[in-house]
């Protein structure tokens, strides 16, 4: 954090040294929807002084909001707030003369003060010396949709517990640097350093399965951190070659802690966690509530801690070449190695009773993860000219990675006193080995457990690609093409018991079942336990094909298709045969007009009777932007997606969806279409114009309306966003009140809200006005 | 990381100093003010030679006029002053002329013969009568080297019919930096408008906002990945340079994110549905693979998952679904 003020307070610096000051191309601002783009402005002059031509620009301002609905969708969604703030700031040196320190230096940033997303880049250059670039993105994450992870509890338990925000709510920081120097750039030999930092940190919110879900809360603090160093070597005018060295290093820590979310006493005050879910009959157990007292036959929480600190090295080796000396041959490729060592250890505690095993206490001292990759990677590109429009083009990749992994967990487990009634109470104190026999059910595990769990997923791909590119003249070319790839994917696992040991009384039960006694009456199972070997071979044949048009300079039109077969699939969403089309055309018949439009069709489908998978994201749209006359321009959009994604699917319910029928390969489930279709209308319109020279003034309007059908299995389980509207209107007046001084005053207005019942939890609806008054200072 | 933090840190407070600034400007004015004809002189001696040995190489390029010779950039700017002094001077490729090279002629080939000519178009390089990959050849006899561009000449841009001034203006850029022909965002919207409806949903990266920009998943200029991502280490998912929480390698892979990555789950530019999820129920999501079939290779769910009771929200339980360390059901 300290650095980002740094970092910021410098780049502000660097803006006001070099002063008076200007509009530069910076970043969005002045309360323009995010969807509209600004009516571009004429560039100013800048200045000339010392050998630089300077623009610059900084606008202050004063966003003030209004909200009424929904807080969390509204900071999930906007999360824009009332305060005072940098909005934007620019800063664009070139050099006249080209004898200074640098050639060319921008600077520009925006959102300081309080804005969820904020960032800073600098780029300086001296073209023969060294190209500098420096960024610094800073990332304000608020999530809690209230539907996501929500157990959706039924109205009909007793009590009735609504959880209404998400489980999963989290509000973290993300916070990015990156720099890199390039030292002389158009030399036979450069140098690349680069430094970049990601570091995530925050609140956030999980849960946990012990006999039933508790909230937990999760502070995070996540940092990763890349070095990079490279060669450039420019072996002669049309060949070079490139080696990089990157290493990265990951820390991920994380305590988790039992969140309060809805306590309750047991007789005698002591007050219980039962968690997330309150269902009738199960869930946190029969009848929660006895009387005023939680039931101490529940499954509960006092305590939980986890302790992670995940630490991961992953150096990376790359070379790259490129040539093109040879006479009609262009060629390219890259190879990288990399190896990954990650490592963890797990401290966790549980306190309180799982009633299907009548643990009272799990801990997990001197249990350790390990786990790694190795990846193999090698490119090789290929352009022969066979004419000066005829091109052969060909591609290959080869990449192998495996990913082997260790966990070794000790865990050790407590149960109540022999004497309490099984399953267990939460009144009842856990017992300690020696000395008091602990209540053992058919399905309580080992008391000691001691288990390794061996893992190894691993890929081979192989691909070419080969097209035929034919340019038949300089306004138009077609290519056709073919790719193959062979893919071999490798799952395999084996899970061994080192010793699990089993104490009496009961001792014969789980893995122990028919097992031979130890001296002191306890039972040891040693040996493996679960192992699978899955591998998956899928060969995949896919032809192409393209055009491009451009008859006249201002039009330029393109489509390519592809038709793919494959032979095998790894899961049931992965289709068999795929198509795409896509075509879009820009033209641009007047200076002040350019028209658009496209399409952009997929189609995935696995007709395989069991699993019947389609998938389809069709998608339409066109746009213009027009500005017939000085001082007016507008722009206007619309799309349509219609997005399907449909397989059967089997379940158990309750309730059974319409259309159900037993499923195929396990009578126990039933099997339905799960079917998911989405429509998405996306509409947007701006219009600036000047009513007089010193007024600028802009509307504009964006909406994204959605709406759809879905299996839905649960009756409580809302449409949610398949039936939402996201609209975003604006007005802007910018007024010029001195020379280099422009006024302005912005409204945005947001306003999100579902269509459909709002089911057993708190509303999505928002709607807010943020009023933006700034001052811009720009030369 | 202290080694970064110093060096960043000695680098701005050099840059941002404004006695240095003060220095670098009245030093750069009086050297502006102080050039001589004599240096203007060496300069066109300088990128005659260079000339020379240039023009056997550029005549093979195509578009060249044949036994056209090189007559330097000072007699160009003598009929095309105004391109010459607002379009040129000041960008980068200006900058490297003072090198000997770069100059008018090394993108528009030799212009003796457009010189004899009294002006005649046809007799000197227009890169509007190329085709795109023609006038691109041109661009890379300088940027093909770069990491960065090395997959041009076979990328989907130039396949498409989308070359070098597809983007780029060397002459009427409006951006400070790459030459771009306008800010990175909106110039991509230009084709890919789809994408900027999907960058307008209520979910959605903020590519609009300025935070991330196209080309921080995409290399424009090619990759060897599909749709020209770029990739992580490993050649891992893209997503996994920001979400590096996600990138593993974990003891317990939830193999779609490896195999198949992140978009067997997410819509990466923007969706309607919380967390980018493809579909609106991530139990649906979930279904969807796991349910039994004849190959039995995805695990399937416990038949005592009640899809109308807790059950309903499967990341509620299973919570580090991209993948865990310590729990093959991604419980912890």
């Amino acid at each position: 954090m300290k650095f980002a003020v740094i970092f910021g307070i410098a780049l502000l610096f660097l803006t006001l040294t070099v002063s008076p000051v200007a509009q530069g191309p910076g970043q969005m601002t002045d309360g323009s929807p995010v969807s509209s783009p600004i009516p571009s402005k004429e560039a100013p002059e800048g200045i000339e002084r010392g050998g630089y031509r300077i623009q610059q620009s900084v606008e202050l301002g004063l966003p003030v909001t209004d909200l009424t609905g929904s807080v969390p969708m509204y900071d999930t969604l906007v999360n824009l707030e009332t305060g005072p703030r940098i909005l934007e700031q620019s800063l664009s040196m070139q050099s006249l003369t080209q004898d200074g320190l640098f050639d060319s230096l921008s600077a520009s940033s925006f959102g300081w003060g309080g804005d969820p997303s904020n960032g800073a880049r600098l780029r300086a250059v001296k073209y023969r010396l060294f190209n500098f670039t420096a960024s610094f993105r800073r990332d304000h994450n608020f999530f809690d949709y209230d539907l996501f992870a929500n157990p959706l509890n039924p109205p009909t338990a007793t009590p009735v517990v609504n959880v209404n925000n998400s489980p999963h709510a989290y509000y973290n920081r993300r916070r990015m640097y990156d720099f890199g120097l390039t030292l002389f750039p158009q030399q036979r030999f450069s140098i690349l350093l680069d430094y970049s930092r990601n570091r995530m940190e925050g609140t956030s919110f999980s849960s946990i399965h012990d006999g039933t879900d508790a909230l937990l809360y999760q502070p995070l603090d996540n940092t990763f951190d890349q070095y990079r160093f490279g060669v450039s070597w420019k072996v002669n005018r049309h060949t070079t070659a490139n080696f990089t060295e990157n290493l990265q290093y990951s820390k991920g820590d994380s305590n988790d802690f039992l969140s309060p979310f809805n306590p309750v006493a047991l007789p005698g005050g002591t007050p219980v966690e039962f968690g997330l879910p309150w269902f009738n009959g199960f869930s946190p157990c029969a009848t929660p509530i006895i009387g005023a007292a939680a039931n101490p036959v529940c499954n509960g929480y006092f305590a939980y801690h986890r302790v992670q600190r995940i630490r991961t090295m992953i150096p990376t080796e790359q070379l790259n070449f490129q040539s093109s000396s040879l006479k009609k041959l262009d060629v390219t490729g890259t190879f990288s190695y990399s190896n990954a060592q990650s490592t963890s250890p797990l401290g966790e505690l549980f306190n309180g009773l799982i009633t299907r095993t009548g643990e009272r206490q799990i801990s997990t001292p001197g249990s350790h993860s390990r786990a790694s990759w190795i990846s193999v990677v090698t490119n090789f590109g290929a352009t022969y000219h066979i004419s000066d429009r005829l091109r052969l083009v060909d591609t290959f990749r080869f990449r192998n990675y495996q990913v082997p992994g260790i966990f070794d967990v000790l865990q050790s487990s407590l149960f109540n006193a022999g004497t309490v009634a099984p399953p267990g109470s939460l009144l009842g104190p856990p017992a300690v080995l020696p000395g008091t026999a602990p209540l053992h059910g058919t399905s309580s595990p080992a008391d000691v457990l001691s288990n390794t769990y061996n893992r190894f997923l691993g890929q081979n791909t192989k691909e070419n690609e080969v097209q035929l590119q034919y340019d038949t003249s300089q306004y138009a070319g077609v290519n056709i093409g073919y790719r193959y790839s062979h893919v071999r994917d490798h799952n395999d696992w084996t899970s061994i018991a080192n010793s699990d040991i089993f104490y009496s009384p009961n001792p014969n039960r789980g893995d122990c079942t028919g097992l031979p006694l130890n001296p002191d009456g306890s039972c040891t199972f040693s040996g493996l336990f679960d192992s699978e070997d899955d591998p998956v071979i899928i060969n995949e044949h896919t032809a192409l094909a393209g055009i491009w048009l451009r008859p006249k300079q201002d039009l330029r039109i393109n489509a390519d298709v592809e038709d793919g077969y494959a032979d095998n699939v790894r899961w049931r969403t992965q289709p068999r045969h795929v198509q795409r089309y896509r075509a879009q055309a820009t033209y641009t018949p007047r200076a002040w007009l350019n028209v658009g439009a496209n399409f952009n069709v997929v189609e995935q489908k696995n007709n395989t009777s069991d699993i019947a998978y389609r998938m389809h994201n069709r998608n339409f749209g066109f746009n213009a932007v027009a500005a017939p006359k000085e001082g007016f321009s507008f722009d206007l959009a619309y799309n349509y997606s219609a997005y399907l994604q449909n397989s059967n699917i089997c379940y158990i319910g309750t309730a059974a969806a319409s259309g159900s029928f037993t499923c195929l390969y396990d009578d126990a489930l039933l099997e339905v279409l799960g079917n998911y279709n989405n429509h998405t209308h996306f509409g947007e319109f701006s219009v600036s114009f000047k009513p007089v020279q010193w007024i600028t003034a802009r509307l504009g309007y964006s909406i994204t309306d959605v709406n759809g059908s879905t299996l839905i299995l649960d009756p409580l389980q809302p449409l949610g966003p398949l039936a939402s509207r996201f609209q975003q209107p604006i007005g802007a007046i910018d007024v010029e009140i001195a020379r280099n001084f422009t006024l302005h005053a912005g409204w945005n207005y947001y306003q999100y809200g579902e269509g459909s019942f709002v089911g057993p939890t708190a509303p999505r609806y928002f709607h807010a006005n943020v009023a933006t008054f700034s001052l811009k200072y720009a030369f | 990381m202290r080694i970064g933090k110093l060096f960043c840190r000695v680098t701005l407070l050099l840059l941002c100093s404004p006695a240095v600034i003060q220095t670098l400007l009245a030093d750069n004015g009086d050297k502006a003010a102080g050039k001589s004809t004599s240096d203007v002189a060496a300069q066109n001696a300088r990128h005659q030679e260079h000339g020379k040995k240039a023009a056997k190489q550029n005549s093979e390029m195509p578009g060249a006029v044949p036994g056209a010779t090189y007559v330097g950039s000072d007699t160009c700017k003598n009929c095309h002053d105004e391109i010459y002094s607002k379009h040129f001077e000041g960008t980068p490729h200006f900058a490297l002329l003072k090198g000997g090279e770069h100059g008018c002629e090394d993108c528009h080939g030799p212009g003796s013969a457009h010189v004899q000519g009294g002006g005649d178009k046809a007799k000197i390089v227009r890169f509007s009568q190329l085709s795109p990959e023609q006038a691109s050849q041109r661009c890379l006899q300088c940027h093909e080297s770069t990491l960065e561009n090395l997959n041009f000449m076979r990328s989907v841009h130039l396949k498409n019919g989308v070359g070098c001034l597809g983007c780029h203006s060397p002459h009427h850029s409006t951006e400070p930096d790459h030459l771009l022909k306008t800010q990175q965002t909106q110039l991509c919207y230009g084709c890919h408008a789809t994408q900027k409806a999907e960058f307008d949903r209520p979910y959605r990266h903020r590519v609009d906002l300025g935070l991330i920009s196209c080309s921080d998943c995409h290399n424009p200029h090619g990759s060897f990945v599909g749709r020209q991502l770029r990739s992580a280490a490993g050649q891992f998912p893209v997503c996994t340079n920001c979400h590096t929480e996600t990138m593993g390698p974990f003891v317990f892979e939830h193999v779609p994110v490896k195999q198949e990555g992140c978009t067997s789950c997410h819509t990466p530019h923007g969706s309607t549905n919380p967390r980018l999820l493809r579909v609106s129920q991530v139990n649906l999501l979930c279904l969807q693979c796991h349910s039994p079939t004849a190959s039995g290779n995805v695990p399937q769910i416990p038949s005592f998952h009640t899809q109308n009771a807790k059950y309903q929200a499967c990341t509620m339980c299973h919570t580090q679904i991209h993948g865990s360390n310590f729990d093959e059901f991604f419980f912890r």
